[in-house]
């Protein structure tokens, strides 16, 4: 598995093959975009923000229309205006996405990484999540953290990742299609949806089956029918 | 009537059932969010809310059951032309008569209640479509959202009748210019054309002495006594504003509200300004030779009261459109070169891809010139001619920004093209509603048909927001870039000046 050059990313840019050509659009300032394995993108408007006092907790074995509604309540939202900034505040965590719409051919995976520039500072941009599947299509969400000791003002616009790409083989399983896939063709900024997960369907039906299994054995057992 | 017609009414009925459902769940779900949870006890929704769904699920049923008469939409079997006989003409208007009145009336109700602010997008619309620096005697253009046929304007259309809009009723503010809209279209980045109207009456009026002038020394012949002076100039400005997509909304709009005087007076000499401004696409042509053999069937069925007298003669439609051409630079206007840009960023919303920008190069020229680079060599790695060489061939990936007139454009134009077979995904459906028990959103889940065509309204809404507000940021950013890069004057040959390929 090599990492795609910049020559190779502009081959790709310009594929006559729509399945093996990659997407980025918009495309503001490529010469201040591209490095030697990689492109810059850009932060878009709409973020998502941990609001606590509104819930106790998210329980994921809860009911999944309730942990929807729990999940929606635990994020505030907040839209910027083009020239007006986000102020990450130290210590905070923030849902974002880029501004740019990405589409990953089938044959290539992606990896999105922080700018050191923005390191520096103490912004971090994903947490664990810097992993694109083949196939995606959309706006790619970032993970913000501020773990220095002043608020960052972030602009929409402003460069705060790169992405690099490596070559996979064609995958049979584009993100898609896959089976569960939760974030498919979202071009905003997306709210987990970890409750979605199907192991939690199946740790909920245990949890029934030992309930009901549990009254039965407590309930007391009927009397026997006397003998006429 | 004709079928393209027809269709594009029963389209413009549904989406309004869509939009206002949108609307509500996005009510319901504000207001169980202000719930707390701490407790674990959510709320039970609320009762208004609940009512709303309830009247509308009845609307939609409505809808459903006489949606197997409308088979021949899509059929062959018609009568004469494509077009419908009278009595299928009538028993469709009456069926959406009933379900537009049951509309008007919930988003009346709706418009009390909620409070819906409009979108930060519109911001980014009006100050492209309607620069307040071209405005005389106005400090701000203020949004007001009001009910479904609700409107604080009456507008003398043609000799007495009164129909939808224009002349502002004492209004206090004289330096504020009121711009009501549907609360129904808040999310409808589409619908935002209508807005022009209360601008276009206003510049109008700032120039109506001149143009009144104009038409005594002879410049500007008069016209016809059942066209105004007012609603034809108004309409020329709002079309040398926003181009084919005011034509499109209008005639959707007229359609809706079936108002066969708009079709009968109005829609010729827009057309006739369509062709002025050289715009051109089928979806024009088709949508006016339907309206033209509608309104002769009509004419000879006499169906509906037409106001008889002469349209506007095509000189005098040409001199005002002149003098309309003269008061409104190419600078500010909806131009022939922004309506092929939007032409060709059709497919991408098709696709389902931002449409916010365009590359300077296509994909071959650049795939050519790539060849070019490989088979001459990079240059010794790090040397000044290989740097100079990468940088220009990455400069050939550099995208210009999309007026947001442009991309509502490319909305309209897929609207018109895609109808049909939206229409017939929705319609077709084989399940069917029950008759009772529908209440809260689970009731989207019993006609699918629908709950996809709101699916695909709502995602090609998004996506025309989401690319009106990512233009507006690229040209924030291209701030100092090379004039050719923030050009609005649209154009596809590629900007000279470009760095040549070594």
């Amino acid at each position: 598995m090599s990492i795609l050059n910049e020559v190779q990313i502009l081959q790709r840019l310009s594929e006559p093959d729509l399945e093996r050509r990659i997407m980025i659009t918009p495309l503001v300032r490529p010469e201040e975009q591209f490095g030697p394995t990689s492109v810059d993108l850009r932060l878009g408007t709409d973020f998502q923000v941990m609001y606590r006092s509104n819930i106790t907790h998210l329980d994921p074995t809860g009911e999944q229309e309730r942990l929807g509604r729990d999940v929606r309540r635990a994020m505030q939202l907040v839209k910027v205006q083009p020239t007006e900034p986000f102020i990450l505040h130290p210590g905070e965590f923030a849902l974002a996405s880029t501004l740019e719409f990405v589409k990953i051919p089938l044959d290539l995976a992606a990896r999105l990484e922080g700018r050191s520039t923005w390191g520096r500072l103490g912004l971090q941009i994903h947490a664990t999540a810097g992993f694109v599947d083949p196939g995606f299509a959309g706006a790619l969400t970032f993970e913000l953290s501020n773990v220095s000791r002043v608020p960052l003002p972030l602009y929409p616009g402003i460069r705060i990742a790169q992405i690099c790409f490596y070559e996979s083989g064609k995958t049979s399983l584009p993100y898609t299609q896959k089976r569960y896939s939760k974030y498919s063709g979202r071009t905003t900024t997306a709210s987990s949806a970890f409750y979605k997960d199907p192991e939690y369907q199946r740790i909920r039906q245990a949890m029934q089956m030992e309930t009901t299994h549990a009254t039965a054995m407590t309930s007391p057992k009927p009397e026997p029918a006397p003998i006429p | 009537m004709h079928r393209v017609l027809l269709r594009l009414l029963v389209f413009e009925i549904l989406e309004r059932i869509c939009r206002f459902e949108s609307l509500l769940e996005e009510y319901d779900a504000s207001l169980n969010l202000r719930e707390v949870s701490v407790s674990g006890i959510h709320s039970l929704g609320s009762p208004f809310a609940n009512g709303l769904y309830r009247k509308l699920a009845s609307v939609k049923q409505h809808i459903l059951l006489s949606s197997n008469q409308w088979e021949s939409l899509f059929t062959d079997n018609l009568e004469q032309n494509g077009s419908w006989s009278r009595a299928q003409v009538q028993l469709l208007v009456s069926q959406v008569q009933q379900a537009q009145n049951s509309l008007n009336e919930l988003s009346r109700l709706f418009s009390r209640a909620a409070r819906i602010q409009p979108r930060s997008e519109l911001s980014i619309f009006l100050k492209d479509a309607m620069p307040l620096s071209f405005l005389p005697n106005a400090h701000g253009l203020e949004v007001l959202l009001l009910g479904e046929e609700e409107s604080l304007f009456v507008q003398p259309l043609a000799g007495g009748s009164q129909a939808t809009s224009s002349q502002p009723l004492h209004w206090p503010l004289e330096d504020i210019l009121p711009a009501p809209l549907s609360i129904l279209q808040v999310n409808n980045p589409m619908a935002w054309v209508s807005l022009v109207k209360p601008y276009a009456a206003s510049l109008f009026t700032a120039q109506s002495n001149d143009w009144l002038d104009a038409t005594k020394q002879g410049r500007v012949p008069p016209l016809p006594e059942n066209l105004r002076l007012d609603t034809a100039a108004e309409a020329c400005i709002a079309l040398r504003l926003l181009g084919p997509a005011y034509y499109y909304q209008q005639v959707s709009q007229a359609l809706l509200y079936l108002d066969v005087n708009y079709l009968y007076h109005m829609e010729p000499l827009l057309f006739q300004a369509l062709n002025y401004f050289s715009y051109t696409d089928k979806t024009l042509v088709i949508l006016h030779e339907a309206v033209e053999k509608t309104i002769r069937l009509l004419s000879v069925e006499d169906s509906f009261p037409v106001q008889a007298g002469k349209t506007a003669m095509p000189e005098v439609v040409d001199a005002l459109l002149h003098c309309v051409e003269a008061l409104i630079p190419n600078r500010y206007a909806f131009t022939e070169k922004h309506f092929q840009r939007a032409l060709k960023l059709q497919e991408r919303l098709t696709q389902e891809t931002f449409l916010s920008a365009t590359p300077l190069y296509s994909p071959e020229e650049l795939h050519e010139a790539l060849a070019r680079f490989s088979q001459n060599g990079p240059g010794e790695a790090g040397s000044p001619s290989s740097s100079d060489n990468i940088y220009s061939l990455l400069a050939m990936t550099t995208e210009t920004p999309h007026a947001p007139r442009e991309i509502i454009t490319a909305g309209w134009v897929t609207k018109l093209d895609r109808l049909s077979v939206w229409l017939y995904d929705a319609l077709n459906s084989p399940e069917a509603m029950p008759t009772n028990g529908l209440d809260g959103p689970a009731a989207n889940t019993l006609w699918p048909g629908m709950a996809r065509f709101k699916d695909r309204l709502e995602r090609q809404d998004h996506l025309l927001l989401k690319s009106v507000e990512t233009s507006e940021i690229h040209r924030v950013l291209l701030c100092g870039a090379p004039e050719e890069w923030t050009s609005r004057a649209a154009t596809s040959v590629p900007a000279a000046g470009m760095p040549a390929l070594r």
